[in-house]
C-alpha cells in the first residue's frame, strides 16, 4: 500500500480501469502528479495492466461463418433449435 | 462533422428486426473479447472455438425469441453466457481448467498470421503462450476476476454479482491476480514492456 496517501491499491485498480466516479478520479489524478511513491504502486499496476493487452485470441473465420449461418437459417428451423 | 457508430443496442434492435448483418457486425466488434475470455477460462482452443459456437447460439435464440432485456448491455450479457457455458463444459466433463493445456495452433491462426513476418509471428506467439500459462497459474477465484474484468470488460460490480461476492472481494482478488503475475514474471525474467 502506498505510504503517506489514504489511496490504497484498490482505489487505484479502480482508476486505472475507468470505474471511479469522475470526481474522486480527478482528486486521484492529481494526487498522483504530486504523490511520486503512490505514482510508482501505480506505475507498476499499468505495467502489469498493458502487458496483460499481449494476449488476444479471436475465433477462427469458420467458427463465425457457422455461426452466421445458423442464424441466417434460424426462422427456417425453429423446431431444431434449443436453448 | 459529428460521427455516430451505431450502438450495441441499435444492432440488437435491427438484428431482432431481421437483418442479419447487424450480428455480423456486433460479432466483429466483441469477438476478440468473448473469445479470449473463453479461451482463458478453458485454456484450450478448439474447446474454445465450439463454445464461442454454443454461446452464440444461445444469444440468437434468446434475441429472435425476444429473450433478451439488458437494454445496453450486450457485451456484458454475452460474456455472462459464455463463462456459464465454460463453467458448464467443466462440470459435465469433469476436468480441471487448470490442468488442460490443449494448445493446438490451428490452420486458420497461421492464415491469418499470413502477413507477419516469421520472426514476429514467433516472438509474439511465444508473448502470449508465456502470459496464457501464467495467467492459469494463478488460483481460479483470481483467475475469474482478471480474465472477466480484463479480457470479458465485465465491472467490478457485474463480477461481484455474477460471482456472488462483495465487490471488495472481487477488487481484492484482482489485486493478489496483477500482484501474483508481476511476481511471477519478474521470477521468470520476463519482460515487462
Amino acid at each position: 500500500m502506498p505510504m503517506n496517501s489514504t489511496y490504497t491499491n484498490d482505489d487505484l485498480i479502480l482508476y486505472m480501469y475507468d470505474e471511479m466516479e469522475p470526481s474522486a478520479a480527478s482528486a486521484l489524478g492529481e494526487e498522483l502528479v504530486k504523490n511520486p511513491l503512490l505514482a510508482e504502486e501505480y506505475r507498476k499496476l499499468k505495467e502489469i495492466q498493458n502487458k496483460l493487452d499481449d494476449e488476444h485470441q479471436e475465433p477462427n473465420l469458420t467458427t463465425v461463418n457457422m455461426v452466421m449461418d445458423y442464424s441466417a437459417s434460424y426462422h427456417s428451423a425453429p423446431e431444431h433449435h434449443t436453448e | 462533422m459529428i460521427t455516430h457508430q451505431i450502438t450495441d443496442q441499435e444492432l440488437v434492435h435491427h438484428y431482432v428486426e431481421g437483418n442479419e448483418a447487424c450480428l455480423e457486425m456486433l460479432i466483429k466488434r466483441h469477438k476478440r473479447k468473448i473469445f479470449t475470455t473463453i479461451y482463458l477460462i478453458v485454456n484450450d482452443r478448439y474447446i474454445a472455438e465450439d463454445l464461442f459456437q454454443e454461446t452464440f447460439i444461445k444469444v440468437i435464440h434468446m434475441l429472435k425469441n425476444e429473450k433478451y432485456n439488458e437494454e445496453g448491455k450486450f457485451l456484458p450479457w454475452v460474456i455472462r453466457i459464455a463463462r456459464n457455458m465454460a463453467i458448464d463444459y467443466f462440470r459435465k466433463s469433469k476436468r480441471n481448467p487448470t490442468i488442460t493445456d490443449g494448445d493446438g495452433e490451428d490452420i486458420f491462426r497461421y492464415i491469418e498470421l499470413a502477413d507477419e513476418n516469421r520472426e514476429e509471428q514467433i516472438i509474439r506467439q511465444q508473448t502470449e503462450k508465456q502470459l496464457r500459462f501464467l495467467i492459469n497459474q494463478l488460483p481460479d477465484e483470481q483467475k475469474q476476476v482478471l480474465v472477466l474484468r480484463h479480457y470479458g470488460d465485465l465491472s467490478f460490480k457485474e463480477i461481484a454479482d455474477l460471482t456472488q461476492v462483495s465487490i471488495n472481494t472481487a477488487l481484492g482478488r484482482m489485486r493478489y491476480a496483477l500482484n501474483n503475475l508481476r511476481k511471477m514474471m519478474l521470477e521468470k525474467e520476463i519482460s515487462l514492456q
